[in-house]
């Protein structure tokens, strides 16, 4: 049997959650995966959920009180075991070349991707 | 542009005073040295022309008197050579007082040993400050002195003719000699009298250059000291409002640039939305589910929608004038609930009203945006959790101003937040709203010169206090 990662999603608007949820159901069978609304409530779950085989985080940049950018400085202060076996996917709307830049050149970041999510990518990595 | 123009034609004026003050002044100080020298060297040429006079009235009498002990008739000669001198001035004198200036006056100025370049400038003084008390003093002085010149000439013809005829005696030559020692003495007095009021006029004129050199050159400093001052006033104040427009541009393209930014981001999010929910309803089966699908749909426009107009909002309230114009609060109020009832539980929300004050003159666009937002807030963030939701409407005077509030016991706002919620693009939760809201409020309340104050507890409530300051305020 295929190895499944585990899925958190950072992502403010409900229906793009509801989206992403649905998809990664039909899609790839994955249920449950983990929500959270700003980069405050990712790094939360993050700090109080270390133990995770394998963890595919979706990212959304433009969300209230800590969003996409802030989350990825404050995943790098995190202790180096909490953030093994992460891999962070940012998963946004933005069409605005600097900031895919910005993203790209993170080194947390595997790869930006642009709404909405599509499987073929996500099981080219995935499985 | 225009207004700078009416500024340039208010200040146009003052300047040119100071100018025309500082030219005229010039004008005048050239005028006043030009003939203040003129006079003044005038005045050497007359003192000049005096000592030739003396010289030669003594000379003359000197060689009267050789001639009168002598009789060598080459003292004569030399006699009548000398006397000519102050003889010549007199009939200058004579002339230029009967018929002023003429040929005969030159003349005899010539005659009199005066130089040839200073006769215009002797006449020119004698002809226009001849009535002068200085001039008319020294007139008079030089009028005795010829008088006295006559009498020395009888005299001489007088011993001239004795001699020719041998009839001199020793007492003649004895009284001729007294009587040519008193002509000579009193002449000699005049002489110095007229030398003295010519020297005292002389001072008195370099007084007055001095003072009204000094008159002017200080009313022409002043002047200009006063010009540069408006100059170095003006450009400072023309900085000032550079720099005040030149901060208002950088604020405004700081705008610009978030807001297109945000925008980009805020109109394509519900786009985004719509082509996922496309994606799953084509691998959906179940038709409720994807009735469901359509409904969320429906909201994810909706949210565009809203975002629009708060766009539309947001660029009324910046580009409007400001119109004062009769308003009624009621109306305005009830306009707003009945448009946000389409608001998830706005049903379910218990609305009461305390209008103290209806009808007051504001500009209508201005509270409509402050009142339709800040209701549409009011309905969407309220706490679905307690039994009873309320929203207080109230308007009433208070310290001479009128008042609007909206209270509601909703979710709150927490304390974190409470400094930024005023902010473009701030917000807790996007799913609700753009973020451009509360800004627009803001902004809108800053556009009427009122005020608007917050008073909120994180799970009790919100209340918002809009201050209206009278119309004629504004």
């Amino acid at each position: 049997m295929q190895f499944k990662p585990q899925f958190l999603v950072i992502e403010d608007n409900l229906i793009d959650q509801f989206i992403i949820k649905k998809l990664l159901k039909k899609g790839l069978d994955i249920n449950p995966l983990f929500i959270a609304n700003n980069g405050k409530e990712g790094i939360d779950w993050l700090v109080q959920n270390p133990d995770h085989k394998s963890l595919i985080i979706l990212l959304d940049i433009q969300m209230p009180i800590m969003n996409g950018f802030e989350f990825l400085a404050e995943f790098a202060t995190l202790e180096e075991n909490l953030k093994a076996k992460i891999e962070i996917f940012v998963l946004s709307s933005t069409l605005d070349i600097d900031e895919i830049k910005k993203v790209k050149n993170n080194k947390y970041v595997s790869d930006f991707w642009n709404k909405p999510l599509r499987l073929d990518l996500l099981e080219s990595i995935s499985l | 542009m225009s207004k700078l123009q009416t500024l340039k034609n208010f200040r146009f004026p003052k300047v040119f005073i100071l100018i025309l003050i500082v030219f005229i002044s010039c004008a005048l100080l050239i005028c006043i040295n030009f003939f203040t020298i003129k006079i003044l060297s005038a005045n050497r040429a007359y003192v000049n022309g005096e000592s030739h006079y003396s010289k030669g009235q003594k000379d003359a009498s000197r060689h009267l008197i050789t001639y009168l002990y002598t009789k060598n008739p080459n003292q004569w000669k030399l006699y009548l050579e000398e006397l000519k001198v102050p003889q010549g001035d007199g009939i200058a004198r004579i002339t230029l007082l009967k018929a002023g200036d003429n040929k005969i006056a030159r003349n005899g100025f010539l005659i009199g040993r005066n130089h040839e370049e200073d006769l215009d400038d002797i006449i020119w003084l004698f002809d226009n400050f001849k009535q002068i008390s200085y001039l008319s003093k020294a007139i008079d002085e030089w009028g005795k002195g010829d008088k006295l010149i006559f009498k020395l000439f009888v005299i001489g013809q007088q011993i001239n003719a004795k001699i020719e005829r041998n009839l001199l005696t020793i007492e003649d030559q004895q009284q001729y000699l007294k009587q040519i020692s008193a002509i000579s003495d009193q002449l000699t007095i005049n002489e110095r009298n007229f030398s003295n009021v010519l020297g005292e006029g002389t001072r008195k004129i370099k007084d007055l250059l001095i003072i009204s050199n000094v008159f002017f050159i200080l009313i022409i400093i002043c002047s200009v000291c006063l010009y540069y001052s408006i100059m170095v006033k003006r450009l400072l104040v023309s900085k000032k409002e550079t720099e005040i427009k030149n901060e208002n541009l950088i604020i405004v393209n700081r705008e610009l640039d978030r807001f297109v930014y945000s925008a980009s981001h805020d109109l394509r999010s519900p786009i985004t939305s719509l082509k996922g929910l496309i994606e799953i309803t084509a691998l959906e089966d179940d038709v409720n589910q994807v009735r469901n699908y359509l409904e969320m749909m429906h909201q994810s426009l909706a949210r565009q929608d809203q975002f629009i107009s708060d766009i539309i909002d947001y660029s009324k309230n910046k580009r409007k004038e400001v119109i004062m114009e009769p308003v009624s609060l009621k109306e305005l109020f009830n306009e707003a609930i009945l448009q946000l009832m389409h608001i998830e539980n706005a049903s379910k929300i218990k609305f009461t009203q305390e209008l103290e004050i209806d009808q007051i003159e504001s500009d209508g666009l201005r509270l409509k945006i402050i009142i339709n937002n800040l209701l549409s807030n009011a309905i969407k963030y309220a706490d679905c959790s307690k039994q009873e939701m309320f929203i207080t409407i109230k308007t009433y005077f208070s310290e001479g101003l009128n008042k609007i509030e909206v209270a509601d016991n909703g979710i709150g706002i927490h304390d974190d937040h409470k400094d930024n919620i005023f902010d473009m693009y701030f917000g807790t939760n996007k799913n609700k709203g753009s973020g451009l809201g509360l800004y627009i409020v803001k902004e809108a309340v800053e556009n009427i010169k009122g005020d608007i104050s917050v008073f909120s507890e994180s799970t009790v409530g919100s209340k918002f206090i809009v201050t209206i300051p009278n119309s004629n305020a504004i």
